[in-house]
């Protein structure tokens, strides 16, 4: 019986560990942002073998390089040297693809018809990026790649779908810093959230219908859907 | 097999060789047979008391055929209980569903225990064993959806412990796997610390795989438990050590050392030949069938490999299909004429 207790103890201690430091995040202050939701954001819920959340949507290439991904910023992130120095030309043939470093990105979202999310600044560490309540501090995962397509030359936030950038295709690749994985990705929903949320009429052509959401920030990092509300 | 399956086999197999030599007119005096025969009778009754042991063929093709009954009915019940979680889940409050999640791993526990001391064969207990880890890392992963939290590899340890703990105090495989697979990929992961990634990147990074196999085939020999467990320790040890040998020498960019991507994988190719007849030799000498045959399916795959570097670009498919049926070929006479020297010592 004594094992089949300790068994037990290690589940509760788990749990326990996970429960205790989401409590005490969400008993502190937090930083309130207020962000557009539509009814695309939802995924999960309903018939979905997935928990209903809210897809934090980013746009690709928002603005030319996110502040925080210059040389100094690349070195505090742990990038080495030869590949810092390699930044904005094509790789050479010993070139070998860095593996992506953990940060934090600051996401600001866009006022275009898509209403998705552009990296707009990123650091090592969260204390660099202070919570504000017209953006969204989170983790991400941050790599280095050739890319073919360039970004734009500057901030794009007109446009929904940027056709011109298919169109650029320089005959080589360029290497650029750029946010891969932003961490949580989807955001859990409650019944009630998810609920207003899928109650907004769908959109297919963007997200044009759309209800507001106000995303909390603990002071440990913690993010979460405090409210959604249809207009 | 375990111990007492071991030793009721061969006194089977003794009984049986027995009354093929008297059949032959070779035969022992009454007195010395009827006293083996009383103590074998002896020694079975207290073996099949022990647990569940064959002592006739068609009760091991029922224990094959319950062992694979386990496996399923594990599978199906933790695909049952994920499938009512992400069913009923949108429909539950915050603390129901906290119930829905860490209930269940607690109560498969329970029963568990109470399995264990009333079916001594283990099959109940052990399809328990497999769905409370299983359900304890539908937990874990559901609490960190619900709460937002990052993906942490500290679960993988949490979920592997569990697996252990239920493994080596009631003496069940079937939970023994995901245990080894937990800890050895909680251990595999902390090799994203000293380069400073984010923990699943760390999986990304192979020297460390290698370790861990090491360190698991060793495992038997440092930590007393269940006789059974060394077989799989030593076979997922092999195995995650060979294929991280097939993998660097195939793709050195997986590999943490800084340098020429080729040269690493040059490196590798010859750490591979060297480990994996080492692996072969180890399981020959030391009689461990498991580290042999893993040993020489990694042998077969490295070939082959080297075979697919060495000729796929420059040779008709024929050909090369030709030249690896040689390969099998003259593998097939090694291994004979190592048999045949084996046979004569």
């Amino acid at each position: 019986m004594k094992w089949a207790l300790i068994a037990g103890a290690l589940v509760v201690t788990a749990n326990a560990i996970a429960l205790v430091s989401v409590a005490r995040e969400r008993a502190a202050p937090a930083t309130l942002s207020s962000i557009d939701v539509c009814s695309g954001n939802l995924v999960g819920g309903g018939r979905s073998e997935e928990p209903p959340a809210l897809l934090l949507r980013i746009a690709p290439d928002s603005v030319p390089v996110p502040t925080g991904l210059d040389a100094a910023g690349l070195r505090a992130l742990g990038f080495p040297e030869v590949v810092i120095a390699g930044v904005g030309r094509p790789p050479d043939s010993t070139f070998r693809r860095p593996r992506e470093r953990p940060g934090w990105v600051r996401l600001r979202q866009r006022s275009d018809s898509l209403g998705r999310f552009e990296v707009v600044a990123v650091a090592a560490r969260r204390e660099l990026l202070p919570a504000d309540s017209t953006s969204l501090v989170v983790r991400g995962r941050i790599g280095v790649f050739a890319r073919y397509s360039p970004p734009p030359a500057g901030p794009t936030a007109a446009e929904g779908h940027d056709h011109a950038a298919m169109g650029r295709r320089p005959s080589k690749g360029l290497l650029y810093p750029a946010v891969v994985e932003v961490i949580p990705a989807a955001l859990y929903l409650d019944r009630g959230q998810s609920s207003a949320l899928r109650s907004l009429p769908s959109d297919s052509a963007g997200c044009r219908s759309r209800g507001r959401a106000v995303i909390a920030s603990g002071a440990i990092g913690g993010i979460w859907v405090e409210a959604v509300k249809a207009p | 097999m375990t111990p007492d399956q071991r030793r009721a086999s061969a006194i089977l197999a003794f009984r049986e060789e027995l009354a093929r030599l008297e059949a032959e007119g070779v035969v022992l005096d009454a007195a010395t047979k009827s006293r083996i025969q009383a103590h074998h009778d002896a020694l079975l009754e207290t073996l099949a008391s022990r647990g569940d042991v064959d002592l006739v063929p068609g009760a091991a093709r029922l224990s094959m055929g319950m062992r694979i009954a386990t496996l399923l009915g594990t599978i199906a019940l933790s695909a049952a209980y994920a499938l009512f979680v992400s069913s009923h889940w949108g429909r539950l409050g915050l603390g129901l569903q906290l119930a829905l999640v860490i209930a269940p791993p607690l109560l498969l526990i329970a029963l568990t225990h109470v399995a264990a001391q009333h079916e001594t064969s283990g099959y109940v207990a052990s399809l328990l064993a497999t769905v409370a880890v299983i359900a304890f890392a539908v937990n874990l992963g559901t609490l960190g959806a619900l709460f937002n939290l990052p993906d942490s590899r500290n679960a993988l340890l949490a979920v592997g412990l569990l697996g252990l703990l239920l493994a080596y105090r009631y003496g069940l495989t079937l939970p023994l796997l995901p245990g080894i697979g937990g800890v050895g990929g909680w251990l595999w992961s902390l090799g994203a610390i000293p380069l400073g990634l984010w923990w699943r990147d760390g999986l990304l990074v192979i020297e460390p795989l290698l370790g861990v196999g090491i360190v698991a085939m060793t495992v038997p020999a440092w930590v007393r438990g269940t006789a059974g467990f060394a077989p799989w320790w030593r076979g997922t040890g092999g195995a995650a050590l060979i294929l991280g040998l097939l993998i660097l020498g195939s793709n050195g960019q997986l590999s943490m050392f800084a340098g020429g991507v080729h040269t690493i994988e040059i490196v590798y190719k010859i750490v591979g030949a060297v480990a994996l007849s080492a692996l072969i030799a180890w399981g020959i000498r030391r009689d461990q069938r498991i580290v042999m045959q893993i040993g020489t399916a990694g042998a077969v795959l490295y070939l082959f490999l080297r075979l697919v570097d060495w000729f796929w670009d420059w040779v008709p498919q024929w050909l090369f299909f030709l030249i690896v049926g040689a390969f099998a070929l003259a593998v097939l006479f090694v291994l004979r004429r190592l048999h045949r020297r084996m046979a004569a010592r």
